[in-house]
């Protein structure tokens, strides 16, 4: 029926509608008024008759044409879908024929589409990600006091006094809450089956300025977080909930043996809830009695030097973050002006989602980098296809002009091949995802490794906007042959056979190759310096050998010990561990390299002042401290077990402290006065060996024997880390180690064992570099890939072009090896080109991302070279097969034509 | 005609078109001949409303239309049953029945 409807032209267009509702109804008035003419009436009084028996013509017409209109749009609509269903029937089978063609169309997006998903995952985790069950985490803010010349936050911890002045005297905060900067490992249990709780000690408002809701039981209370001492409640998370206590119904009232005391669970956080944290979080304690029991500080809510904690608060609705911040500056400056943190500084607001970023290491420009670089690639991925989709139309000119011929209209046409760039993009699209879900999980193995539970980077937002910018692509990729084939002549190619190619045409498609390869270049470069960057801090000398060296510690303080406890107890783990085979050395110590620090003031008798550097730092440690790190004395001798209390007093002073004092002779042998000890007698000097910073100028440090440390003074320093050097692999020796230490005392909290190369603070360090030269490299790497594939299409499509050319050549004589030249020197200077402009962008570019380089120069020559020397290789190799295919021209066949 | 009758006529006269039109494809003056000759003009159809029917039925699926020269070479729309008309014809034309069976045994009694 639908057919004969076609054929016989039933109304399919508005005007027609209307014309064929007229022409029904003048038929009917016709008939009637012919059969009534016919029974004797006159003209006039039959069309009177004939209007009176149909009723009202005019609304009639308005419903017939309604309902005819209906139908006629329904129609169409049910057409246009059903040939869009043939016509990516009709592609998929097209693309069977092709699958060279459609492998590398769908690689190169799936690749480019999933490279920048990745990426966007990346800085929306990082930077944009709402945190769960967080409400409206853009009115939660954290305070900060900048120096006025020095980028960045500056100082983000303060104490408690000022948690209550701002919570008390600010209107513009609703809420404002106190949490530990970082989550606190605190001793769950003791013994074989100790581990750590990853806890954070807040106060009892934290939740109100989250704006969460408990999902069992409830939250701690204001008078559960009283000063000084709160109540000992805690409230767990809920993958706490699940690993730990199997999802107990009964969970409200049990109690967790947190450090010394017992914990009454009150409240479960919904599933997901970090709150200000990106990594997991086990439990959250009330600072007061955190502080007030397991510290046991009596002074703890009045100590208004230190700083210690995050300050975060919610502001009000209706308030902005400059009037906020002018009323904390204000408040800071009336009760704690004259204190190091608010003295000189500027206060800030910042949002809490802009901050999660930078204190993981990655810096806004960096992530603003690597994005953009994630949009080049996707665009020479985009710019690829579309290359390669013109040239696969222009090998089909003949069937689309057979196709025009028979009487399809070109935007059927046009619909044709769009459909085609669709279901390519939809595949390409589809394997971007797998792509994306997979670089994602790496990039968190590789990159996040040590915060353990941080969200996928990929999510479902991240999916739809893949879907998105997929079928943006596949549309765009698409309109390109699409507009090659509603060129007006095309009777004209299906004579003139494969001949003609259009120097337009050609001129657009070596321009884009020359953008590629630039582009490649300076995505290389970039992965260059970054990688020497990060090689250079990598193997610096740290004064430890990170990769190699392990070191134990566990959270005594908490449990109540002493220091004399703490001595006896590393004293005790110390031989039970360099009686482990496999050990060559281990050496108990007050703290450890990108450990706590401890200030102290040095003089030398008889000299008034001295060269301060940058701050002298004291550390007390065992005989073998140094040997365990893997280093050596530079001069003199280590400790021994004679030098204990009772016998004279010793020290052992850093390389840099030594020149400074003693810039002319050796410093063995001098007499230092450290805090108020008189003449310790300096017996070694020791290498310089970082304190907190990977990159950091020498610090004079100071070195004493802990056994030389009365426990019983308030300032001792007793043993709080053991350092153990391993004969073989480090990683091999962890668990054992562990666990030695774990029972060589009964009732120890959890111990924790890692290599220095695996400490967080560390990794956070190396972060930035190890993202940018990864993301660089990779980005490289796909950029220098797809550049050669379109440089492979285009070489192909120019030696088929110039079939005739070369079998004139060879007619006249011309040898193998002038023909060769002829098609590689066409790719080397199309790389050349490339190459040159990408090099000039990079080192225009580059003064101005000096600042995240290490040790590297940003013109640095060694990594240039290797990158355009790889670009030319990579160019002869992608047009060696279209080389091959001149060089086997038959002169005849070609100078006949086809 | 006031306009509640007409609701009730609405359903039947659907009725009345696909039963003319199962003798035949017809153009709509047909129909409407047809019924009024069948009826022995016992039944007076607005023939505005005939029209809306039949454009409603065509679009539902239940008649196809299609232009063609009437006995004095003029161009008309005929329509025709398709076979999902044929189908709701019987249905609809049996539910009539026992409906009308009903009503009358009812006013049959005294």
């Amino acid at each position: 029926m639908r057919r004969f409807r076609r054929l016989f032209r039933l109304a399919d267009h508005p005007n027609d509608v209307n014309r064929a509702v007229d022409d029904e109804l003048r038929f009917h008035f016709e008939m009637t008024m012919r059969e009534l003419v016919a029974r004797g009436m006159s003209e006039d009084a039959a069309r009177r008759e004939a209007e009176r028996r149909f009723g009202d013509v005019t609304s009639a017409r308005e419903r017939l044409r309604a309902i005819d209109s209906g139908a006629v749009r329904h129609r169409r609509w049910y057409d246009a879908i059903q040939e869009f269903g043939s016509d990516l029937r009709y592609a998929a089978r097209g693309m069977r024929h092709a699958p060279g063609f459609a492998a590398v169309v769908v690689a190169t997006l799936a690749l480019g589409i999933g490279a920048n998903a990745t990426v966007l995952g990346l800085v929306d985790q990082l930077l944009y990600r709402p945190p769960a069950h967080v409400s409206d985490p853009d009115r939660i803010v954290l305070l900060s006091a900048s120096m006025p010349n020095l980028p960045g936050l500056g100082q983000q911890t303060f104490n408690y006094p000022v948690y209550k002045a701002l919570g008390e005297d600010v209107h513009a905060f609703e809420h404002v809450a106190i949490a530990s900067s970082s989550p606190e490992l605190l001793p769950l249990g003791v013994g074989a089956n100790a581990r750590n709780l990853r806890s954070m000690v807040v106060s009892f408002s934290y939740f109100a300025t989250m704006g969460v809701k408990p999902a069992r039981g409830r939250f701690f209370t204001s008078s559960e977080d009283a000063v000084p001492v709160g109540a000992a409640v805690v409230v767990i998370s809920d993958a706490f909930w699940a690993r730990e206590l199997g999802r107990d119904p009964n969970v409200l009232g049990r109690t967790l043996d947190i450090a010394n005391g017992r914990w009454t669970i009150i409240g479960v956080a919904p599933p997901g809830f970090t709150g200000t944290e990106m990594g997991e979080v086990d439990a959250w304690l009330p600072i007061s009695a955190v502080l007030g029991r397991v510290r046991s500080w009596p002074d703890w809510y009045t100590a208004a030097d230190g700083s210690f904690d995050h300050i975060f608060a919610r502001l009000r609705p209706g308030a902005t973050i400059v009037s906020a911040e002018g009323e904390a500056a204000r408040v800071l400056d009336a009760s704690f002006g004259d204190k190091w943190y608010v003295k000189g500084r500027r206060i800030q607001l910042t949002p809490m989602l802009r901050t999660r970023g930078p204190n993981l290491g990655v810096s806004r420009g960096v992530t603003l980098l690597v994005s953009i670089m994630g949009v080049i690639v996707l665009l020479i991925a985009c710019t690829n296809v579309a290359n390669l989709l013109v040239a696969r139309g222009l090998r089909r000119r003949g069937e689309i002009a057979v196709r025009l011929a028979l009487g399809v209209t070109r935007g059927r046409l046009v619909r044709m091949l769009m459909a085609e760039s669709l279901l390519l993009a939809l595949v390409g699209g589809g394997a971007a995802v797998v792509v994306a879900w997979w670089a994602g999980a790496a990039l968190q193995a590789i990159l996040f490794s040590e915060i353990p539970g941080l969200q996928g980077i990929v999510d479902l937002r991240i999916f739809a906007l893949t879907a998105a910018v997929t079928v943006c692509v596949g549309l765009a990729a698409g309109a390109v042959p699409g507009l090659q084939v509603s060129r007006p002549d095309l009777a004209g190619t299906l004579k003139s056979g494969v001949r003609e190619g259009g120097g337009h045409h050609a001129r657009t498609r070596t321009m884009l190759l020359v953008v590629q390869a630039a582009l490649s270049v300076i995505l290389l470069a970039s992965a260059g310096l970054f990688g020497r960057s990060l090689i250079n801090v990598s193997h610096m000398d740290i004064g430890v050998d990170a990769g190699h060296v392990l070191y134990a510690t566990m959270n005594l303080g908490v449990m109540g010990r002493t220091p004399a406890d703490e001595d006896v107890i590393f004293a005790a783990a110390r031989d039970r561990v360099n009686a482990l085979p496999g050990v060559a050395q281990a050496a108990q110590a007050w703290t450890i390299p990108f450990g706590p620090s401890y200030g102290v003031s040095a003089k030398i008798p008889g000299r008034d002042s001295l060269p301060s550097g940058n701050g002298t730092f004291l550390n007390a440690i065992a005989p073998g401290y140094f040997d365990a790190l893997g280093t050596r004395l530079v001069a003199g001798r280590d400790f021994t077990r004679a030098d204990r209390r009772g016998t004279a007093p010793v020290a052992i002073i850093s390389k840099a402290m030594a020149r400074a004092l003693w810039p002319d002779e050796t410093a063995v042998g001098k007499c230092m006065t450290v805090n108020d000890v008189p003449c310790t007698r300096v017996v070694g000097v020791a290498p310089d060996i970082r304190r907190q910073q990977i990159i950091e100028d020498p610090v004079f440090f100071v070195y004493v024997p802990v056994a030389q440390m009365d426990p019983a003074a308030p300032e001792a320093l007793s043993a709080k880390y053991l350092v153990i050097r391993p004969s073989g692999d480090a990683d091999a020796m962890v668990e054992s180690v562990r666990r030695a230490i774990q029972t060589a005392v009964p009732g120890l909290p959890y111990v924790t064992v890692r290599k220095f190369s695996d400490d967080p603070d560390v990794l956070e360090q190396l972060r930035r570099w190890r993202l940018s030269a990864i993301c660089f490299g990779v980005f490289g790497a796909l950029a220098l890939a797809m550049a050669a594939v379109g440089l492979f299409g285009v070489m192909s499509y120019n030696v088929t072009q110039r079939l005739h050319e070369i079998g004139v050549r060879v007619a006249l004589g011309a040898r193998s090896g002038r023909i060769a030249r002829l098609v590689i020197g066409q790719a080397v200077a199309i790389t050349a080109a490339g190459v040159a402009i990408g090099a000039v962008v990079s080192l225009v570019g580059g003064r101005f991302a000096a600042s995240l380089l290490y040790g590297v120069s940003w013109y640095d020559p060694l990594v240039f070279v290797c990158v355009a020397a790889v670009l030319v290789v990579v160019a002869i190799v992608a047009s060696l097969l279209p080389t091959r295919r001149a060089l086997r021209v038959d002169p005849v066949a070609a100078l006949r034509g086809e | 005609m006031p306009n509640a009758e007409l609701d009730l006529l609405q359903g039947t006269l659907d009725l009345l078109i696909l039963k003319a039109l199962s003798w035949g494809h017809m153009h709509g003056y047909a129909v409407a001949r047809w019924i009024a000759q069948t009826t022995g003009d016992e039944l007076q159809i607005e023939e505005g409303a005939l029209y809306t029917a039949l454009h409603r039925m065509e679009r539902r699926g239940l008649l196809a239309a299609e232009w063609g020269l009437s006995d004095n070479n003029r161009r008309a729309k005929y329509y025709a049953l398709t076979p999902a008309g044929r189908a709701h014809l019987r249905r609809k034309s049996e539910t009539w029945s026992r409906y009308a069976r009903a009503v009358f045994r009812v006013l049959q009694t005294g």
